[in-house]
């Protein structure tokens, strides 16, 4: 297998201006400026086989967009090694350009005040894309984000969503070897969402496009990659199959019951004990709704018995936990620990 | 090599060709910056008309200066391209962008530059062509070298206004706001570059000022070139003190451009 992406302890630094409240603040300024460095990535190592499809996630601030920028070749970074597809990316940044695609869902790469296929075709050009992959990239992206009647529109007058779709286009018509999509479906209703991952994904089994995926909405990359790597104020987290985090981080599953009358306050904390004796956990309980957490499979049968028994039920589900979940309860473990 | 400099061309006649469309998406505003340019070339000509009218005597006959100031305002105009997108980028972040596309920075903004630079030429000729009968006398060189040389003096003066910019563009790394630095050199620009008086008018104070700064290389050499006002042999070495401006601040601008490059800061998603 072919790396793709190789990062040994990458490094940079911000300087921030502290800027002083106020007017008075602002005069101050003018004649001193508290400046204060702020690491963002804090000796990031990893590495990316060709064909990977890896989702790079974190809080904010936790250094991802400044990963992507490092990659890319936009940041020189303060220390560590990189290499892209070969490339030290911040001295070969346009032999690097060539072969990459980027998407930052914050700059959008479309010429503002003209048509969106104007801005294809400058990027056939600047690409130098062959006609026949021109043509199969064009229509593959039209075909599954629906830009047929956006073609012809300035872009200005397209809407966020909108604008993001031809974006996401731009930076596949020269069928890059690496995508590195920076939150690629910000500002995108649920069905362009799926249009836009259905094209991630149909890039990927068409031309093998290795995929850098940034996003806060955790479905795009339960939906599009097999590898995660989390990032925590700039440093690497976790970093593994997709299957493994969920398998260590979500140890726990759900059962919900909805019941048929309310249940009584002191009824409630008796079934708390009883559901624990058997490896349950209370994580929730209004009048007609009861949400119990366990761990083990094997704690399933006693667990029903218990709430059978006690209860009148509707109806009961079983849930497992979701990415969003386990995420949340990542980060509140980061903070608890950092506060700590 | 040859293969990759023709492809490069190619990318910058599209890049050429997208920025004269984005400057065709706004003609009212197009319309508006050429009549103000008119009023503005019309004020001075009344300007200059009551000072000739006063009695002041000047090295230079109202009919020579009169045709100085029509060639001068046309190039200064044609000249006076939009940076402005680059120097914005900077103080924003988006020229993450720029950084991205897999063609040099500054041959992105240079094609934008000299579209911008064509398209208003197109609106010069066209004024020039509705005053016409109000500009009598308007007669430039017509033998064969001078109008070569006039013409190496149009693309120097192009290349050096650009790279003028480029590099006054660049403050924005340092004072992450660029109007002060902009405003700078377009005060410079006004004075020293001939394009309200030509050079040869300046007072003996700021003459050596002139010329010792590139600025009189965009509007005043190539202007004098133009209407025939240059010593004999002068030529040539006022288009080798315009290429060696224009080249020398062009390698400066790259120069510092990768220098800032590498300690710029573009934060945010």
């Amino acid at each position: 297998m072919t790396i793709a992406i190789q990062v040994n302890d990458l490094r940079k630094t911000y300087v921030q201006n502290i800027k002083a409240p106020g007017l008075l603040g602002a005069l101050q300024g003018i004649f001193w400026q508290q400046r204060r460095q702020v690491p963002a990535l804090k000796g990031l190592s990893f590495s990316v086989n060709e064909g990977e499809a890896v989702g790079l996630i974190g809080e904010n601030g936790a250094g991802k967009s400044t990963a992507m920028k490092c990659l890319t070749g936009i940041l020189r970074p303060a220390s560590g090694d990189l290499r892209v597809l070969g490339h030290e990316p911040w001295r070969e940044r346009r032999a690097l350009a060539r072969k990459i695609g980027v998407v930052f869902g914050q700059r959008p790469q479309l010429i503002w005040d003209i048509a969106v296929r104007e801005t294809f075709n400058l990027n056939r050009v600047m690409y130098r894309v062959e006609p026949a992959l021109f043509a199969e990239t064009s229509a593959l992206c039209a075909r599954l984000l629906e830009l047929g009647p956006l073609m012809d529109v300035p872009v200005r007058q397209l809407s966020l969503g909108q604008r993001m779709r031809c974006d996401l286009a731009c930076a596949m018509l020269h069928a890059p070897r690496i995508a590195f999509l920076d939150e690629p479906t910000i500002g995108l209703d649920v069905l362009a969402k799926e249009q836009a991952r259905q094209l991630i994904k149909t890039m990927r089994r068409r031309f093998g496009t290795t995929l850098i995926l940034t996003t806060h909405d955790l479905k795009d990359i339960s939906d599009t990659c097999q590898r995660v790597v989390v990032l925590d104020k700039g440093s690497l987290l976790f970093d593994g199959a997709l299957l493994d985090f969920e398998a260590r981080y979500a140890r726990e599953a759900r059962m919900v019951v909805d019941l048929d009358a309310p249940l009584a306050l002191a009824k409630r904390r008796s079934l708390g004990a009883r559901l624990k004796r058997h490896g349950g956990r209370l994580l929730k309980s209004v009048p007609q709704k009861v949400v119990v957490a366990y761990e083990k499979a094997s704690s399933i049968q006693a667990l029903t018995r218990v709430l059978l028994a006690s209860l009148r039920i509707a109806d009961m589900t079983f849930e497992k936990t979701d990415m969003e979940t386990i995420v949340r309860g990542l980060y509140a473990k980061q903070v608890a620990r950092r506060a700590r | 090599m040859l293969a990759e400099l023709r492809a490069q061309l190619r990318a910058g006649g599209m890049l050429f060709a997208r920025s004269t469309q984005r400057r065709l998406a706004y003609p009212v505003g197009a319309l508006i910056d050429l009549a103000s340019f008119v009023a503005i070339f019309g004020l001075t000509l009344l300007l200059w008309r009551a000072v000739v009218s006063q009695g002041n005597s000047l090295p230079m006959a109202w009919s020579e200066l009169l045709r100085y100031l029509c060639v001068a305002f046309g190039l200064g105009y044609a000249l006076e391209f939009g940076i402005y997108p680059f120097q914005q980028s900077i103080r924003t972040g988006g020229i993450a962008i720029d950084l991205l596309r897999p063609v040099p920075v500054t041959w992105l903004h240079l094609c934008n530059c000299l579209s911008w630079g064509a398209l208003q030429a197109v609106y010069v000729a066209i004024a020039a062509g509705l005053l016409w009968h109000w500009i009598p006398d308007l007669r430039v060189v017509t033998d064969l070298p001078t109008v070569l040389a006039l013409l190496v003096s149009l693309c120097l003066a192009a290349l050096l206004q650009f790279s003028i910019f480029f590099l006054f563009a660049q403050g924005s790394f340092i004072t992450q706001f660029g109007y002060g630095i902009l405003y700078t050199r377009l005060s410079l620009h006004q004075v020293f570059s001939g394009a309200f008086a030509p050079v040869a008018l300046f007072p003996e104070s700021l003459k050596p000022w002139a010329l010792a700064l590139p600025f009189r290389h965009v509007i005043d050499t190539p202007a004098r070139i133009a209407l025939g006002m240059t010593a004999p042999g002068e030529i040539p070495i006022l288009l080798a003190q315009q290429a060696a401006w224009g080249l020398g601040l062009f390698l400066l601008g790259q120069l510092i451009f990768d220098h800032f490059l590498g300690k710029a800061q573009i934060q945010g998603g």
